[in-house]
């Protein structure tokens, strides 16, 4: 990579403009998103450690902090997805033999329709 | 699955001056969007199953939800795609990250911040296949 030539700018450059805030908060939601994965395999690795272990630890996820944490977590995941499917016209457009389909329709068809679905299925696997 | 790479994964090459040695930036690009079309579409769910639905509700309901949870996550074709959401959902977000730090100021490290992102990632990995294996 060397050879490149970045302008200086301060390290809170994205403090500048409310666009560069944007920026900044999304790419933070992999924080986030991360630090929820780690969670996520732990809570299976209690599954694995039986019945009444994994009772121990799903008890403990009612606890007021741990709510908070996903509420944060749900808020990062979330807006991850808003942001990354909002980006199908830009990233993936999509065509129609030679037609491109228009933003929002693409959105739907590549992005939030089969996330609704997929969560859909989730939800209801669990609460059925 | 090339989204969003276009900015990124074209920049080592073009501008590297003399020798165009590939930087292997596109192959973790490529990573990146697998990983975040798959976070993107399960990650959410999973929020809201382990985060709400099974702590939730009295000792009946909960019991409930956790035989289902453990049955859809016993089946060895979804620990199969969970494997899958998981290694690419964390290669997502440690690319993510790392190029966080270096629009933070750590750009001179990019090279060496490889090693902690992408390692962390494959090590995360690597765990929740032995997890997933213990299920």
């Amino acid at each position: 990579m060397s050879g490149q030539y970045h302008r200086p700018h301060r390290w809170a450059w994205w403090t500048e403009r409310p666009g560069y805030m944007r920026f900044m908060i999304r790419e933070l939601t992999s924080v986030f998103m991360a630090g929820y994965l780690v969670v996520f395999v732990m809570t299976l690795a209690r599954l694995g450690a039986g019945e009444a272990a994994f009772g121990e630890w799903i008890a403990a996820m009612g606890s007021p902090g741990w709510m908070a944490a996903h509420v944060v977590a749900l808020a990062a995941a979330v807006w991850h997805a808003v942001t990354f499917f909002g980006a199908v016209p830009q990233a993936m457009p999509v065509f129609l033999g030679e037609k491109r389909l228009s933003g929002p329709v693409s959105q739907i068809v590549m992005g939030y329709g089969p996330w609704l679905t997929v969560s859909a299925v989730i939800v209801w696997w669990v609460l059925r | 699955m090339s989204a969003g790479g276009g900015g990124g994964a074209g920049g080592g090459a073009q501008k590297g001056g003399g020798s165009a040695r590939p930087s292997g930036e596109a192959f973790w690009w490529a990573l990146f969007s697998a990983g975040g079309v798959m976070a993107a579409l399960f990650v959410p769910a999973f929020v809201i199953v382990t985060g709400f639905l099974l702590p939730a509700g009295d000792e009946m309901v909960a019991a409930e939800r956790a035989a289902a949870f453990a049955q859809a996550a016993g089946w060895w074709p979804v620990k199969v795609a969970l494997l899958g959401v998981i290694t690419l959902s964390l290669f997502h977000c440690m690319h993510r990250i790392r190029h966080l730090l270096m629009d933070v100021g750590m750009r001179r490290y990019a090279g060496a911040l490889k090693l902690p992102c992408y390692g962390g990632a494959l090590a995360l990995s690597g765990w929740a296949a032995w997890v997933l294996w213990g299920i």
